[in-house]
């Protein structure tokens, strides 16, 4: 256990003991060395599993809008912002949430980690050890640069001394420097982005894994999808019907999604959603200079018009 | 028939020749993740791997047309959707996943009312069954009915290093051998017994895990706690029962207007908010750990009751795709526990090498 991770459990603790939250959120250990788990901490005996590693990828925000009962949150520098674009969007509220910011180091991208080691499936053990990720396999330990299977989020991360929180825990960390996953040519246009995702969606189960791992997709059971009575997606499984899902749930979170890669990283199909969500966000930043989940008080660009607006628009 | 031996090289030739008369799919690895592929002459099967998708879908389709109506002036037309003629061989498919189809078939071969599609295209593929010579950390097919040589499908083979004991489960599989005697030679009963310790080892690999009665796991249906702590870190979507070889419920959807227009059959999940509302906007399974209350019971007590067997077969496919690291494995410790009346931890440890996995009473 590292001194972080003691910290946490302490904090937990406290806050249970005290009776101030009825559970704390944050990450257990799962099947895997590499994958862990969100857990719900409701006793200081759980409370004690709790865990803080560049392997606890899940954004936990996503479980705030579904409870109704005082709760504690860990959360990271990056998706702190999740938590302020739902006060945002008036969909949790401040005075039953505590929320407990973490100094993060980065966090592994586990396609990344596995386009450099192979499979880690059969993985016993993994750490970070220096600039290197650690992964013991059949007994022999294989390692890649943390810098080269960090999240692409974390190579751009700037939040570490501006966490939305209630308490901070851990000293501000260096974040690596690296390759994103995927480099889109320069020169990409529309016909490059059709090819690309027909390609891409061409995967999809539609599962809908990406939308539940998601906080901004917080219309869960009336997604408008799976409506029965508007049938926005065809019964056909094929590029053209993932690409209606795919293009509505981006447009329906535009101005709303950090780009935290949740969807991506819950896609059993391993499709490159948070390139999508990030070129939307790119035109959300530029019609509009917002930028999702730094101000509480402030509604999303496209929940509203402002009248200069539609005068400008000419209608 | 007797069991006999197919080099690896022969190996290769034995599969050439089969896509020379039918539809031949194997396991694939792809850039993105591994699946059943149809394999033209030459290709080289990925057959060391469980695959991230399993075959379910190549006899019971995701999304499939089942008719076509359309308007005209003698009333309305309806035209039956085909089925794609030929014969299809899945080659290499692993006993977990041959087991599957043999779950299924009871459902929608052997019942009162067969699934003319699936009865179909089952009748016509061949499953030439390759065991297993490893366990993965997530395969638990010993606990639930299966075994990593379990001798299912047409013909069984497995991998004695270089070479591999083939074995003719059907008539139709002793029709494939007979097609190519020449690749194969014959067996000693050395090779039987090297098969034999290799399952054994490979089984032996695997924790046993211990799985409440049908019964008794009905009976927890009425402990709400249990459920919704159980399901507090599910999201609810249905990447478990997509990428699950036995999960087999379906939905029917309509696309055109009043006068023409296509019927689809589709997989749906039990996990959907959609998939238990009724007319009239009724949900008896509104909450989520209602939804997931259902998938394992039905799993592991309804369709035993019914049908004599547990429809898991123990791939771990559920547990490696999910998007938050549910282990099925923590609800069969848990509900182990809980049916016996003691309040349980819902943190299972991570099993040391060989040793089942648990979860600690309070």
């Amino acid at each position: 256990m590292n001194k972080l991770e003691e910290q946490i459990q302490e904090k937990a603790i406290e806050l249970l003991e005290k009776g101030e939250v009825s559970a704390v959120i944050g990450w257990g250990q799962g099947w895997n060395p590499t994958k862990a788990t969100p857990l719900f901490a409701r006793d200081r005996k759980t409370a004690e599993k709790l865990i803080f590693n560049p392997f606890c990828f899940n954004n936990l925000s996503v479980y705030l809008p579904r409870l109704n009962e005082k709760v504690a949150i860990l959360t990271k520098p990056c998706e702190a912002r999740s938590i302020v674009a739902l006060l945002a969007e008036g969909k949790i509220n401040r005075e039953n949430i505590y929320i407990i910011g973490l100094a993060c180091q980065g966090i592994v991208d586990i396609g990344k980690l596995e386009a450099a080691i192979g499979s880690i499936n059969e993985a016993t053990e993994a750490r970070l050890e220096a600039d290197s990720v650690v992964v013991e396999i059949d007994g022999e330990a294989k390692k890649a640069a943390f810098a080269d299977v960090v999240l692409d989020n974390c190579l751009s991360c700037n939040q570490q001394d501006k966490t939305y929180c209630d308490v901070m825990i851990g000293e501000p960390a260096q974040v690596p420097t690296g390759k994103a996953r995927l480099i889109v040519p320069e020169d990409a246009d529309a016909t490059w982005w059709r090819t690309f995702w027909a390609k891409e969606f061409d995967r999809c189960i539609r599962c809908y894994a990406c939308r539940e791992a998601c906080p901004a997709c917080y219309c869960r059971d009336n997604c408008a999808v799976q409506s029965l009575r508007e049938r926005w997606v065809g019964p056909r499984l094929d590029a053209k019907e993932a690409l209606m899902f795919h293009a509505l749930r981006a447009m329906h979170v535009a101005g709303r999604c950090i780009e935290c890669g949740a969807c991506e990283r819950a896609c059993p199909m391993d499709i490159p959603l948070t390139l999508l969500h990030r070129q939307v966000g790119d035109a959300v930043r530029r019609l509009f200079n917002f930028n999702v989940g730094e101000k509480a008080d402030i509604r999303p660009p496209l929940e509203f018009f402002l009248k200069e607006e539609l005068e400008k628009s000419g209608r | 028939m007797a069991a006999k031996i197919i080099s690896s090289d022969n190996l290769q030739t034995w599969i050439d020749k089969l896509t020379a008369t039918c539809e031949v799919y194997a396991p694939s690895q792809g850039k993105e993740v591994s699946l059943f592929k149809q394999v033209k002459e030459g290709d080289k099967p990925a057959l060391n791997i469980l695959t991230d998708i399993p075959p379910k879908g190549l006899i019971f389709k995701q999304v499939e047309k089942i008719l076509s109506y359309r308007k005209n002036e003698d009333g309305i037309e309806i035209k039956q959707a085909e089925i794609e003629p030929g014969r299809k061989v899945i080659f290499g498919i692993r006993p977990c996943d041959a087991r599957s189809f043999t779950l299924t078939d009871k459902v929608f071969v052997h019942s009162d009312m067969p699934e003319t599609h699936y009865a179909k295209r089952r009748q016509q593929t061949a499953l030439i069954t390759l065991a297993c010579n490893d366990a993965c950390r997530t395969c638990f097919c010993t606990s639930v009915g299966g075994s990593p040589a379990e001798k299912v499908g047409d013909v069984w083979m497995m991998d004695l290093g270089g070479r591999y004991l083939v074995e003719a489960l059907t008539p139709v599989g002793e029709e494939i051998i007979r097609a190519n005697d020449d690749l194969f030679s014959k067996s000693s009963p050395e090779d039987e017994a090297e098969s034999l310790r290799i399952a054994e080892r490979v089984a032996s690999k695997m924790p046993v895990l211990e799985i409440a009665s049908a019964k008794l796991l009905d009976e927890l249906f009425t402990n709400e706690e249990f459920w919704i702590r159980l399901s507090e870190k599910c999201l609810s979507c249905g990447a478990c029962t997509f990428l699950c070889p036995t999960c087999y419920c379906f939905d029917v959807r309509d696309q055109g207007n009043a006068n023409s227009g296509d019927r689809y059959r589709g997989w749906d999940s039990c996990m959907f908010y959609q998939y238990n509302r009724a007319a009239g906007g009724h949900n008896p399974r509104e909450q989520h750990w209602k939804r997931m209350r259902q998938r394992m019971l039905h799993k592991f007590s309804y369709f035993v009751t019914q049908y004599g067997d547990i429809d898991c077969v123990g791939c771990g496919r559920c547990i490696r795709s999910c998007p938050v690291s549910y282990d099925l494995r923590d609800f069969l410790a848990t509900s182990a526990v809980a049916v016996a009346g003691v309040d349980m931890d819902f943190v299972g440890e991570l099993p040391s090498e060989g040793q089942p996995r648990t979860c600690d009473i309070k």
